[in-house]
């Protein structure tokens, strides 16, 4: 019989599950892979060479377009670098603001995630579900920040602006009598904290339904079950963080080992698997959004109970208030300076890492006392996840590729950066 | 036991009934979708959409080029020429530029204006139909202004608070 | 001077004795905040920003007024340091309009840079802030008194630095105001250096006004073009536009200052009706072309033109302000083609010197010494407005020193005279001559027989023998000759008695040049009698006589010989009756367009590279900050296409800088070829006619100048510094 020749196929970069810009030589012997070679870089952006070229501000809607569906967390381990250096104590409020936003993030994260790996396997109304269930989210990032995506909300110092009061409503239209348009506007009557826990108080219901339809369904077992098995130690090793290590059995959480922000003031735990595959990743991040929505729900409680400034009150870093720079001179110089300049960072260097949805994201800042980075190094949590995708997928199908790019939840804004 | 059980559950589909029965349930459930354009979904008084440059009521435009918003652009999307306007000899822009391919609407601009004169709208849905028209000229920004200026203004009142 | 030794935020250093702490610190790169204080300036201690903390005083105390003694330990960064500047912020800040969105000083401000360094955050005051008047302070300095600090550098800077008090204080407390006591314009030649001195924006420049921000502009450093000290500049652009021109330190040229010229000149670039495509005048009227048929068209005109009259009927004439590669490759492509009429001296009546080869920059001293003459005597001229900042150097000596003149014309004089004479202008070199034959007989051991042939018969009066016990009683003195003097009839005797002079009293001595480039142009061989550094060349036509006799043939380079030579009447007949007139010209406007034939549009200065050598002989290089607009591109690269195109060789250059350094290895082999003069030369009156003082005034110098708008409306520029001699009169 002649020698056949491995068979190589180019996977991406346009193909739908390859999240984004993924592109993958793969040698193949028949169906099984003999050895998959990412290629990245189809979506870099030089946001670490930009900046270094604009004051500290000026960065942070930079950080919301890294991994462009957990924004705030990417905002989060940018702002506690520049904090660390500062060495600025955050008023609690905003911590608590932050962590809420960040475990809002969480859901998100982890719907677009559930939403975008049930549709590579083949679970099509998944994708649905999830997406009507990032909607209210998405609307309290817009409420709070202006936008529903690139908030550009946390800042060095504590948050933008403090929560507000009431929500937006929908308007009378024709396709909605008065009774109707009541119902649909029943969760926004209070303010956005009572919009969210109203949320909470739904959310765990639906990750129900996300359950009745995948965890015991035998299609969804079959093409999960015993893919892309990492051992523990091997996961150590690949430098695998977040819930691709959980996944294998480590309980390592930067929330719990590091605890950053008020994270130290609240209960959750953090959910392990056990053989380290597909599956046991999917039920890791499905528990996570049940203990992301006990985080919110406990924060929202203190939020309710405490008002106070949600922003440093030293207008050497942070802006002044907007009555003030039109009626004192003091302010006045410290706005014009603020969005001119910025303000200088003491010389030094820091390493602020947060639990992101993906695992440890990191961002290394080196200051040389001026008021712009000399040198930011962001920490992708998916690149290092990347970098095992040969280990995972060597002796797999071609089909459960996709399966494990879609358990590594690849988002290609941070891994190029 | 568990094991039959199993099996039991296998064989009659359970799991697979158990999905169709909340895909069947949400076949009555009202629908979540929005009517899209006839209706569209809230924002709020910090929404960033479009931008616009506000005037006085008595016309007057508010922009005293004083280039805060020129500066604090992250992606440089503003460029502004200002000199001496000639009637009274006050300060103020005679180039305004916006280039919506650049902006990434972060509402840095919004916030550095010391005279709430550059401002974000509401207005998200916008095409450009040729060349260059992604550019927002001095003109038609004052002219968005013009347009929006008692949301604009309702929307400053509401979010004053909080700044 | 004894030294004490200090300690400052731990730092132990010594000081001088008698030194402020303040400059000490400065010294040592710790920065103390501060708004009156200025190096240049007397302390005045009332901003009380630079509060220290001394160890051994009870209170702080202002660094700026505190001399250091010895042990003291003095803390800037303590407890009681930071709590006196920050109340003194405060106390600063209560009167301040909230001016910041639109001040020009906005992002440059030092008001604004020590308010978020050392002041609070916010504010306490509420009560009412005071306004102040604006003033109108002429076109050049804009105003807004509400926003002064009431530093009083600008007061000081007029009374100490220029001798010239236009702007004082009055009232006091809250009603303390900066003016000029009467309604009236700053009209010192250096005023607006007030706008650098403020640290706020009270006063700003009012050229640029509104147009720019800090944080906008790019810089890059140049040379000024307009006189013979080539002050250093900073050129402020944005966008390939140059904003404003600002100061470069250099302390052996303009130190901090700059003169109004060389700071608002650059405005004929931006708002000058500018040339910006070749243009040919075909039956009267101009038509724009393109480079290639412009060109052709001027080296046709030129090899006709020379062809027939062998080079006779061709003349070259360079302007003043040329950079040394320009006139270097102009010379060389005209004598290439067999012409040997060249010449940049428009202003020069006597060329009794030119058989004489030889290459000499004006002075022989550097500028810096003329801080610490003892004795200065100017010999015609007039230093305060042909070079501003050389007229704040003797001003300086004449703190401990004494400066004199001879001058037939009165003078405008911002330090006083000790000893001033004016003689009949065409008596200038007889006057002078008496000054050698006083020095002469106070050292007659030092003279020769030629000189006391030479001074036979030349009396001299009491005055004339002060003078020259000045020169010789001053441990350090010196003979410096006005632009006027080389425009004499009889430059060279006067040139040869101060160098006579200077010999006998162990003097310096030194002359004033007209333009930036005058050495520089000479150096380049753009002169009739000799070629690069003193090298050999066949005669040829000087400017007296290329542009009084006519010829049918012109190159003009970056100069209007209409406006700005001696003859400009008859030269504007001739080049109206020539044949063809070629101008490398940045400018359309003026009569440039009315007598050439083509136009070649070239870079302005800031936007050309090159080289200008100052009258020590300093050579300063610089590159082109902003890029020429339209077609316009620079001179050497315009003569080097015109070198290729009329087949002379050795027209291959690549960069402005090959042509420096091959013109550095050129200087260098020619070092040992000494000026020499073999006879002196003879005195006898020059015509009262040829010596009538037809000088150009202050922003009369060059067609940049001219045509810079904000000078053109200062009261300088309306009258002519100096017309009339008292005597003749």
């Amino acid at each position: 019989m002649a020698e056949i020749e491995h068979y190589t196929l180019n996977f991406g970069p346009q193909h739908p599950a390859a999240h984004g810009v993924l592109r993958m030589i793969l040698e193949m012997d028949g169906e099984v892979i003999e050895r998959a070679d990412p290629h990245i870089g189809l979506l870099h952006r030089g946001t670490e060479k930009l900046a270094e070229i604009k004051p500290y501000n000026q960065s942070i809607g930079y950080m919301d377009r890294l991994d462009y569906v957990s924004m705030m967390c990417n905002e989060h381990a940018y702002v506690l670098a520049i904090e660390k250096l500062l060495q600025i104590k955050v008023p609690k409020r905003a911590q608590y603001i932050r962590v809420m936003f960040a475990e809002v993030t969480r859901i998100l994260n982890h719907l677009m995630w559930l939403g975008a790996h049930g549709l590579d396997v083949g679970a099509m109304t998944m994708f649905l579900y999830c997406f009507r269930d990032r909607e209210p989210l998405m609307d309290a990032y817009e409420a709070v920040s202006g936008t529903r995506m690139h908030a550009t909300y946390f800042r060095p110092g504590g948050v933008y602006r403090d929560l507000p009061d009431s929500m937006p409503q929908y308007d009378k239209s024709p396709w909605r009598n008065e009774k109707k348009l009541k119902s649909l506007n029943e969760n926004r009557q209070g303010s956005l904290l009572d919009f969210l826990w109203d949320y909470t108080e739904i959310f765990p219901a639906c990750v129900d339904e996300y359950e009745a339809l995948l965890t015991e369904n035998r299609i969804w077992k079959q093409r999960l079950v015993g893919i892309g098995v990492v051992s523990p130690e091997r996961a150590f090793q690949l430098g695998m963080t977040g819930p691709m290590l959980r996944g294998s059995g480590v309980a390592w959480d930067l929330r719990k080992k590091q605890p950053y922000d008020c994270y130290a003031e609240l209960d959750f735990d953090i959910p392990v698997g056990r053989n380290g595959d597909c599956y046991d990743r999917y039920l890791v991040r499905v528990e996570e959004m049940r203990q992301s929505n006990r985080i919110i729900r406990q924060c929202i409680e203190w939020l309710r109970e405490n008002p106070g400034p949600v922003m440093v009150d030293d207008h050497k870093i942070t802006p002044p208030k907007r009555a003030d720079v039109r009626e004192n001179m003091e302010s006045l110089i410290h706005h014009f300076k603020h969005f001119t300049e910025g303000y200088c960072v003491p010389a030094g260097e820091a390493y602020a890492a947060v639990e992101h949805p993906k695992g440890e994201f990191g961002i290394y800042l080196l200051s040389d006392g001026a008021n712009k980075p000399y040198r930011l190094k962001i920490r992708a949590p998916g690149f290092a996840h990347m970098a095992a995708m040969n280990e995972m997928a060597k002796g797999h199908m071609l089909a459960d590729v996709v399966a494990i790019i879609g358990t590594m939840d690849v988002v290609f804004g941070e891994i190029d950066r | 036991m568990k094991k039959f059980k199993q099996f039991v559950n296998s064989f009659l589909l359970v799991e697979l009934l158990k999905g169709l029965m909340v895909t069947g349930r949400h076949m009555f459930s009202p629908k979540v979708t929005i009517q899209y354009p006839e209706e569209k979904t809230p924002q709020s008084p910090r929404f960033r959409g479009i931008h616009a440059l506000r005037s006085y009521p008595n016309g007057e435009e508010r922009c005293i080029a004083c280039k805060l918003c020129e500066a604090v652009c992250p992606a440089a999307a503003i460029t502004i020429d200002a000199g001496v306007r000639e009637s009274d000899g006050s300060r103020r822009t005679t180039k305004y530029e916006i280039d919506l391919f650049k902006c990434i609407f972060c509402g840095f601009c919004e916030e550095s204006c010391p005279v709430d004169s550059i401002v974000e709208t509401r207005v998200f849905e916008y095409h450009f139909e040729e060349q260059g028209a992604q550019i927002l000229t001095k003109e038609k920004l004052l002219e968005i202004g013009l347009i929006h200026e008692e949301q604009l203004a309702q929307d400053i009142e509401a979010d004053a608070k909080y700044r | 001077m004894g030294k004490v030794n200090i300690e400052i935020d731990g730092k132990q250093l010594t000081a001088d004795v008698g030194s402020m702490i303040i400059e000490v610190a400065d010294e040592a790169d710790i920065y103390i905040p501060r708004f009156c204080y200025h190096k240049k300036l007397s302390v005045a201690a009332n901003c009380r920003m630079c509060m220290v903390d001394v160890s051994s005083l009870p209170k702080a105390v202002p660094a700026c007024a505190t001399p250091v003694a010895d042990g003291m330990v003095i803390q800037t960064q303590s407890d009681r340091a930071i709590d006196a500047q920050k109340s003194v912020m405060e106390f600063l800040l209560i009167n301040h309009p909230l001016d910041c969105p639109v001040c020009d000083q906005g992002g440059e401000c030092e008001l604004q840079d020590l308010s978020v360094g050392y002041g609070e955050d916010v504010s306490r005051y509420v009560e009412g802030k005071r306004v102040v008047k604006d003033k109108n302070l002429g076109p050049l300095i804009s105003t807004d008194m509400t926003r002064c600090i009431h530093c009083t550098r600008c007061v000081r800077f007029g009374q100490e630095v220029v001798g010239i008090r236009e702007l004082g204080a009055t009232g006091r407390g809250e009603h303390i105001e900066i003016g000029t006591y009467i309604e009236s314009t700053m009209d010192s030649e250096v005023s607006a250096n007030i706008i650098d001195l403020c640290p706020v924006g009270a006063l700003t420049a009012k050229p640029s006004r509104y147009k720019a921000r800090a944080w906008e502009l790019r810089e890059s450093p140049s040379i000024a073009p307009h006189d013979c000290l080539g002050s250093n500049v900073n050129i402020h652009h944005r966008r390939g536009e140059i904003i404003r021109v600002v100061p470069r330190e250099n302390e052996s040229i303009n130190e901090v200052w700059l003169s109004d010229r060389d700071r608002f000149s650059y405005q004929a670039l931006t708002e000058g009706k500018r040339l910006l495509k070749p243009k040919i005048k075909k039956n009267g009227t101009w038509q724009e072309t393109d480079w290639q048929t412009a060109l052709n068209f001027a080296v046709a005109e030129m090899k006709r033109i020379i062809g027939v009259s062998k080079g006779e009927e061709f003349g070259t004439i360079v302007g003043n302000n040329s950079t040394l590669e320009e006139s270097f490759l102009i010379q060389k492509l005209i004598r290439g083609t067999g012409c040997n009429n060249i010449d940049f001296r428009t202003r020069r009546r006597d060329f009794s010197k030119d058989q004489y080869s030889g290459v000499r920059a004006g002075f022989n001293f550097p500028l810096q010494d003329l801080d610490t003459m003892d004795a200065t005597l100017l010999i015609a001229g007039d230093i305060r407005h042909e070079q501003p900042l050389a007229a704040l150097r003797v001003r300086k000596s004449t703190g401990f020193g004494r400066a004199m003149a001879i001058n037939p014309f009165d003078g405008e004089y911002n330090f006083r005279l000790y000893q001033e004479i004016q003689p009949e202008p065409h008596l200038l070199a007889q006057e002078f001559a008496c000054v050698l034959a006083a020095a002469a007989q106070k050292q007659p051991d030092k003279i020769n027989a030629e000189i006391k042939d030479w001074i036979e018969g030349i009396t001299f009066t009491e005055q004339h023998a002060i003078i020259v016990d000045e020169l010789i009683n001053g441990e350090q003195s010196c003979i410096l000759m006005g632009v006027y003097v080389q425009e004499h009839p009889q430059a060279e005797v006067v040139n040869w008695i101060a160098e006579q002079v200077a010999r006998l009293t162990d003097s310096k001595w030194g002359y004033m040049t007209q333009g930036c480039n005058a050495a520089g142009n000479k150096m380049a061989g753009a002169v009739p009698n000799q070629s690069e550094f003193g090298g050999r060349a066949t005669p040829g036509k000087n400017a007296k006589q290329m542009l009084t006799e006519g010829l049918k043939g012109y190159l003009i380079h970056n100069c209007e010989p209409d406006v700005e030579s001696l003859w400009a009447d008859q030269a504007l007949a001739n080049l109206q009756n020539a044949e063809c007139v070629i101008a490398l010209t940045s400018y359309e406007d003026g009569r440039v367009s009315d007598y050439s034939t083509v136009m070649l549009p070239i870079a302005g200065s800031y936007e050309t590279s090159g080289t200008y050598v100052n009258v020590e002989g300093r050579w300063q290089s610089f590159s082109a900050a902003v890029p020429a607009p339209g077609e316009s591109r620079p001179a050497w690269k315009v003569l080097r296409v015109l070198g290729n195109l009329l087949d002379t060789s050795g027209f291959d250059y690549e960069s402005s800088v090959q042509i420096r350094d091959e013109l550095k290895e050129k200087q260098e082999n020619s070092r040992d070829k000494k000026e020499s003069r073999k006879t002196p030369p003879e005195l006898h009156a020059a015509s009262e006619e040829e010596t009538k003082r037809d000088s150009l005034g202050l922003y009369m110098v060059d067609p940049m100048v001219r045509r810079a708008n904000a000078l053109q409306q200062t009261s300088k520029a309306s009258t002519h510094p100096i017309s009339i001699s008292r005597v003749t009169t």
